[in-house]
């Protein structure tokens, strides 16, 4: 057990100090050692995630592409798209950097369970996550009553509701990124800085948080996309009208109704700002 | 070594039983093919040794991607799949409880349509308007000749105690309610455009749900204080109604339609069980709140 723990350990530590991690054995992970089938499979599982973009691309009606994308519906939607995807990963960070403390740093009563209410939103079907959020947050909700009587706020078919759904599903994919990277990072460091005078505050923000700079940006941006995506929890919450809560995943939906041509357009979109913001982030951020 | 003998073995063994489990499921396949199937499917399977061969393969197949495509399997032996508007969510429920060899894919019919038209195996399509019928008629993907088989009505709805004080069909242009219309690109959205525009009120909509249930959900939470959605659903929702005169001719009607121009029987039966007088689909409709089809609307001819 310690021995299989120790140098994943010392190998963070590295990885997560500048990158050019030359203690990293690279070429030892040549084709060479590994099996064929694992490599046929996986690059067979490569080819079936690629195959319905290639799918999308091939069936993109390039040359009408500016005019479908130049409706204002659509720009509408990609605008309040931008907002809600970017104030829900705000709202993730916020909120989702001192749950994972917690969860790595505490000692919890039972950790499994506290672990597993963070997934659940992973693995609650969108529209169940909406309704429950109605359940909790909605006019007549558990919470949302007394928001609505004391303080006269409805979150239901406003742009702020938007935000609350997609937030309550990406927060898992950056609380578990986040946490996983502070139980590799150990708490080493946080006793060396504790030893050398530092205050609680003074080792988080000086010296945990860069350590574990990747994963904040990897946990952001998955958090990120997956707000960009949402759809069910929006459509169950929040509703859907234009410039307030109709967002792209929405429109695109509504799209494919009344005109598969233009809901094909902005799935490309979607997916080009997707992979744009992805790609850019892996190379500058996240360890490769 | 050991430990790679025991794989061995259990692999083995795996294989035998699936060998047989296989054999099992040709033997069982092949018998449930009736006479006038197998013509139809042997376009797909060539000769009787190539038969089982075939059958194993198409078995695979429609475990892998449901269905082994356009060139048309219509053997009893796969699920007859009904498409259904999901207004009739209940109707299809009662209908087909317990009836293993029916697959029931609920959606807004347009979005059926659209499926259908994007090659989704289906047998049978009920839409819940004239229009979306016509579209998959019109695109081909529907090739039985549509049946009117019910009429809904839209009904001005609010929640049970209609907290809102909602009086009629002018209160959908308040600002200071919480409403919802479906999105006028699903029947019931267009439906209630037409009525409202017709009635001369401009509704500010707060939510425009893309389908009915999911606007008769939010009403019946309170979350909305009116709506527009069938009387069947509101029924089923447990809804308030308010007497609004200007909806009563806004009537959609409900059609279905096989998807082979000359469905084989057991397909048929299907179909039956909604358009016959006395039957259980016709009877589910009634007893649901839907209205017979004696305000039929002229059934456009597709050309």
């Amino acid at each position: 057990m310690r021995q299989r723990q120790r140098p994943r350990h010392i190998q963070a530590l590295t990885a997560a100090s500048p990158p050019d991690d030359a203690a990293e054995p690279g070429p030892a992970r040549s084709a060479s050692q590994l099996p064929a089938a694992l490599t046929v499979v996986g690059f067979v599982a490569l080819g079936l995630l690629a195959l319905p973009i290639v799918g999308l691309l091939q069936r993109t009606p390039w040359s009408s592409l500016p005019t479908l994308l130049g409706e204002s519906e659509v720009l509408e939607a990609l605008r309040l798209s931008l907002v809600v995807s970017v104030a829900a990963t705000a709202a993730c960070v916020v909120l989702g950097l001192p749950l994972a403390f917690v969860l790595a740093r505490r000692r919890l009563r039972s950790p499994r369970v506290a672990r597993a209410v963070v997934m659940l939103p992973m693995v609650l079907p969108p529209v169940v996550a909406g309704t429950a959020l109605l359940f909790a947050l909605g006019r007549r909700g558990l919470v949302g009553q007394w928001l609505d009587t004391w303080f006269g706020v409805s979150l239901p078919f406003t742009t702020a509701g938007a935000v609350v759904a997609a937030a309550f599903v990406a927060l898992p994919f950056f609380v578990v990124t986040v946490e996983a990277a502070l139980r590799q990072a150990g708490d080493d460091l946080d006793e060396a800085a504790a030893t050398l005078g530092a205050g609680p505050w003074a080792t988080v923000v000086h010296v945990v948080l860069p350590t574990i700079r990747p994963a904040l940006a990897a946990g952001a941006a998955l958090s990120w996309a997956r707000a960009l995506g949402e759809f069910g929890a929006t459509l169950t919450f929040a509703g859907n009208f234009p410039g307030r809560t109709r967002t792209l995943p929405l429109e695109t939906y509504l799209a494919l109704e009344r005109n598969p041509e233009a809901a094909v357009a902005i799935s490309l979109v979607l997916m080009a700002v997707a992979l744009a913001v992805l790609v850019t982030l892996r190379d500058r951020w996240m360890p490769r | 070594m050991g430990c790679v003998a025991l794989v061995w073995a259990v692999r083995e063994r795996s294989e035998q039983e699936r060998e047989t489990r296989k054999q099992r499921r040709i033997t069982t396949w092949v018998d449930s093919v009736p006479m006038t199937a197998v013509s139809v499917t042997g376009r797909c399977h060539r000769g009787p040794t190539g038969l089982r061969a075939a059958a194993v393969v198409s078995a695979a197949v429609a475990m892998l991607v449901s269905g082994c495509g356009d060139t048309a399997d219509d053997g009893a032996g796969r699920d007859v799949v009904v498409m259904a508007a999901s207004s009739l969510t209940d109707v299809i429920e009662t209908v087909f409880e317990g009836r293993d060899s029916v697959t029931p894919v609920i959606a807004g019919s347009s979005t059926l349509v659209a499926q259908l038209a994007a090659g989704a195996g289906a047998d049978v399509l009920i839409t819940a308007n004239s229009a979306t019928m016509e579209q998959a008629v019109s695109e081909g993907s529907v090739h039985g000749e549509p049946v009117l088989i019910a009429v809904n009505v839209l009904v001005l709805a609010t929640p049970a105690g209609n907290p809102g004080g909602v009086t009629g069909l002018a209160d959908l242009g308040r600002g200071d309610l919480l409403t919802g219309l479906c999105a006028a690109e699903v029947p019931c959205g267009t439906l209630a455009r037409q009525a409202l525009d017709e009635a001369g009120i401009a509704p500010s909509a707060d939510t425009l749900e893309l389908n009915v249930r999911a606007l008769a959900t939010k009403l019946s939470l309170g979350e909305l204080d009116a709506g527009l959605v069938y009387a069947t659903d509101a029924r089923m929702a447990g809804l308030a109604t308010v007497d609004a005169p200007e909806l009563s001719d806004h009537v959609n009607g409900y059609y279905i339609a096989s998807v082979s121009a000359e469905p084989p029987p057991h397909i048929q039966a299907v179909i039956e069980d909604f358009t016959v007088l006395g039957s259980v689909g016709a009877k589910a409709l009634y007893a649901y709140g839907f209205l017979g089809s004696d305000r039929r609307p002229v059934w456009p001819v597709p050309a």
